[in-house]
């Protein structure tokens, strides 16, 4: 691991934020990577239906609770786990023998 | 839903919105990126605006033969543009031109110049990864020669058609790659050139953008807030958008790093390397390379190498005031630098989970009823009698032993066949004896055209009925007869019948008043939604209706009156009515919908955040020399320096870094053949993705 200046310095005025605020930011940095990887899917013509549950939805709500910003957060986490494993397999076929 | 389009329906969704004339606004917005200058090419589409110097830009064009060739087009700063040439998807040669923008040397050099005049004749420029510095006409000659490495070159040579027309024959040649590329562009008549853009020198604009990015500015003038310069250490956000002269000078670089220590702010004296940018470390890790001691070229003007760090140097006070840097520059270069911005912030948008309004489609039948009416107004009528009927009469009102009037003026006789043979002592009534006025009426005498007379002294015998038997007694017409008529009483003599009665008396009078309905102006109109029975309109001011239909349903065939609800009178001149099927759209429910896009995001946008940047050095210097600080600043402020800190951290990710290789670049073609796929690029990338959950119970998840 190493230790980044520009990072820590992130991490620490992040720290700052309110809750909310700290919860708005990590949805968009998951959806930053989501959109990612649907990117690089859609330059190799992936076309898969990313997966969905429909707990993201509490995201939609201003004060979306701890509880269910966690189990939206959970849903993510497969979501990125099934997109990166569907570029990897396509990917996979080139790369791996 | 999804709307993955292969290539084949985009190109045909394509053709159709190029046929209706719907190219620019549909498709442009949707990003499918087949597009002309205007859309996408293969840069993100506010760089289009971003230049306004001649330019001339490689990118897919779309033409029927070739559908997935390149094409380049011509830019004038207007914004005018022309293809000059599709390049087939199979020239191998022609298609190893690079994507892109190309902008003119020349004007790019002008409009630097343009903006370095701007700068005190005090500032210098720093490379700050390698500390040397440059006078100004050095930094424009290195970054000119930075770029000219990418240039492509535009050859224009001129002559004469057979047709006596001027032409211009261009040529492009690109050194770019490994061969140099020759491409003729065409030949183009003078007179019919949509877009004039001068030949030479075209360099990538991506180049410059790059290449700016290595210099930062110093100015000495405002020596009295140098210790602002160690907000540099990256919180370092400054007022880019602050381009007045006079505020210049707190903007601070965070590439140079003029601390003594990480995190510390220095004191006001603080020992700092003389003269060149104290650059210590950059946040990118370059070495420090005082321009003092390096060995600078000849334009290059080794700026302050009279001191030395520790000395009390008039740099200790220098403010450094980044322009020319990855993010960092004043208002009228930062839009030379688009690009990187739009990178920067290409991720921005990520996923929406949205209510979506579901809408259905349905045929509208409206009906338009066009109208003339005419309002009836009642008018007395009056029927007068003919000349005939006025002579009947006056003859019906000759009876006999009944008085008859004369005017004055009459001539009276002695007999009543005076003018056949019979005596004629005459007199004249108002003139002498007898005045004018009522005599009794004594006898009536009708002579018959052979000369006999009959006459009557029979008291009541009225001439009119007189005069027709003996009209039929001898059978003569009438017209045929001569009446005379003898006044007396006291006597006078014989008159012609025509001479009795009054002026008045032998005026036409009113036989007979009739009120009739007069049409008055014309109200014409059209009614939009005709409800298929009434018309209203306007008359005197006031809103009229009138039923138009019969009872059947009919319109009212023309000449029809009706009565409206003003109680007037209306006369159907004119009733014409169409009914129109229009497609209409109404809100059936609503969707949930999942989307996600990587888009670039307006410049303006780009701009605000940068606005702000000022504010957010200011305040993240304030947080960390005391955080108890951070109490009194407000959200929205803290937002900033959560965002200021994460697009330092995107200077130095390695997720950024893929990012911008994700989005600028294409796939490799070697791996492309190996994955069966065609080739991709950043404009393919942009098409929008949408999942459109509509229903929710499929998918998934607790049930609520």
């Amino acid at each position: 691991m190493i230790e980044n200046k520009e990072f820590n310095e992130y991490v620490e005025l992040f720290k700052k934020l309110p809750l909310q605020a700290k919860k708005e930011k990590v949805n968009e940095e998951i959806k930053k990577l989501i959109a990612f990887i649907e990117k690089a899917k859609a330059d190799l013509k992936i076309d898969s239906k990313m997966l969905y549950n429909r707990e993201l939805l509490d995201l939609n709500n201003d004060n979306i609770s701890d509880e269910d910003f966690v189990e939206a957060i959970f849903v993510y986490v497969y979501i990125l786990q099934e997109s990166m494993g569907n570029y990897f397999n396509t990917v996979a076929k080139v790369l791996y023998k | 839903m999804s709307e993955n389009l292969t290539k084949e329906e985009i190109l045909k969704k394509l053709k159709k919105l190029r046929e209706e004339n719907k190219y620019n606004s549909e498709l442009f917005g949707k990003g499918y990126g087949f597009s002309e200058p205007g859309g996408m090419i293969s840069y993100p589409e506010s760089l289009e605006t971003a230049y306004d110097l001649d330019k001339i830009i490689i990118g897919y064009g779309y033409h029927e033969e070739e559908p997935f060739g390149r094409a380049v087009f011509a830019v004038d700063k207007n914004y005018n543009y022309q293809r000059l040439r599709n390049i087939p998807g199979d020239d191998l040669e022609v298609t190893k031109l690079p994507y892109g923008e190309f902008v003119s040397v020349k004007d790019f050099k002008e409009a630097l110049e343009r903006e370095l005049s701007y700068d005190s004749s005090d500032t210098i420029y720093v490379a700050w990864k390698t500390g040397k510095t440059f006078s100004k006409n050095a930094l424009i000659k290195d970054i000119i020669k930075t770029v000219l490495a990418s240039s492509v070159y535009l050859k224009a040579n001129y002559g004469i058609s057979k047709q006596n027309t001027f032409f211009e024959e261009l040529t492009m040649i690109d050194t770019t790659g490994e061969k140099t590329i020759k491409t003729d562009l065409g030949r183009f008549p003078i007179d019919r050139k949509k877009v004039k853009i001068g030949d030479g020198k075209y360099v990538s604009a991506f180049e410059i953008e790059k290449a700016l990015t290595n210099y930062v500015k110093m100015d000495k003038r405002k020596r009295d807030i140098g210790s602002i310069g160690t907000i540099s250490q990256g919180i370092g956000e400054f007022d880019e958008l602050d381009h007045d002269d006079d505020k210049r000078k707190g903007k601070i670089g965070d590439g140079i790093t003029t601390t003594p220590g990480d995190g510390e702010v220095p004191k006001k004296n603080d020992p700092i390397k003389g003269g060149v940018p104290p650059i210590t470390t950059s946040p990118h890790g370059g070495e420090n390379n005082p321009t003092g001691g390096g060995n600078p070229q000849n334009d290059e003007e080794p700026i302050g190498t009279d001191t030395k760090r520790g000395e009390d140097s008039q740099t200790q006070d220098e403010v450094y005031d980044v322009i020319l840097r990855k993010g960092r520059v004043p208002h009228r270069l930062l839009k030379l630098l688009s690009s990187l911005l739009l990178i920067i912030f290409l991720l921005l948008s990520g996923l929406d989970i949205t209510d979506e309004k579901v809408q259905e489609k349905y045929t509208e039948f409206k009906k338009t009823a066009s109208y003339s009416v005419s309002e009836l107004e009642e008018v007395e009528r009056y029927i007068m009698e003919s000349d005939d009927e006025v002579v009947k009469r006056i003859m019906s009102d000759i009876i006999v032993d009944h008085p008859a009037y004369v005017e004055p003026g009459v001539t009276y006789h002695e007999s009543s066949d005076y003018d056949r043979g019979g005596k004629n002592a005459t007199g004249t009534f108002g003139k002498g004896i007898r005045p004018s006025g009522e005599y009794n009426v004594d006898s009536i005498s009708i002579i018959l055209p052979s000369g006999e007379i009959v006459d009557t002294w029979e008291t009541d015998t009225n001439l009119d009925k007189y005069l027709e038997t003996v009209s039929k007694t001898y059978n003569i017409p009438v017209e045929e007869l001569t009446v005379r008529i003898h006044l007396g009483s006291p006597v006078a003599g014989w008159v012609d019948f025509e001479d009795i009665g009054s002026k008045e008396e032998k005026e036409p009078k009113v036989k007979q008043t009739k009120i009739e309905l007069e049409e008055q102006e014309k109200i014409s109109g059209i009614q939009n939604d005709f409800d298929g029975e009434t018309i209203t309109f306007e008359n005197d001011g006031k809103e009229v209706t009138i039923k138009i239909v019969d009872e059947n349903g009919n319109l009212l065939p023309y000449g029809s009156v009706v009565t409206g609800s003003d109680g007037v009178q209306y006369k159907v001149t004119n009733l014409t009515v169409v009914e129109l099927a229009t497609e209409a759209t109404k809100d059936v429910g609503t969707k949930k919908s999942l989307k996600w896009s990587i888009h670039n995001i307006e410049l303006e946008e780009a701009l605000g955040a940068l606005a702000l940047a000022g504010l957010i050095a200011a305040l993240g210097y304030a947080l960390r020399k005391n955080e108890t600080e951070m109490a009194t600043l407000s959200e929205e402020e803290i937002n900033y320096l959560v965002k200021s800190a994460e697009r330092r951290y995107a200077s130095t990710s390695e997720f950024s870094e893929a990012v911008e290789t994700l989005t600028g670049r294409k796939i490799n073609p070697d791996i492309e053949s190996e994955l069966g796929i065609a080739a991709q690029t950043l404009k393919d990338s942009l098409i929008d993705h949408e999942i459109t959950i509509e229903n929710v119970g499929d998918m998934g998840g607790q049930k609520r």
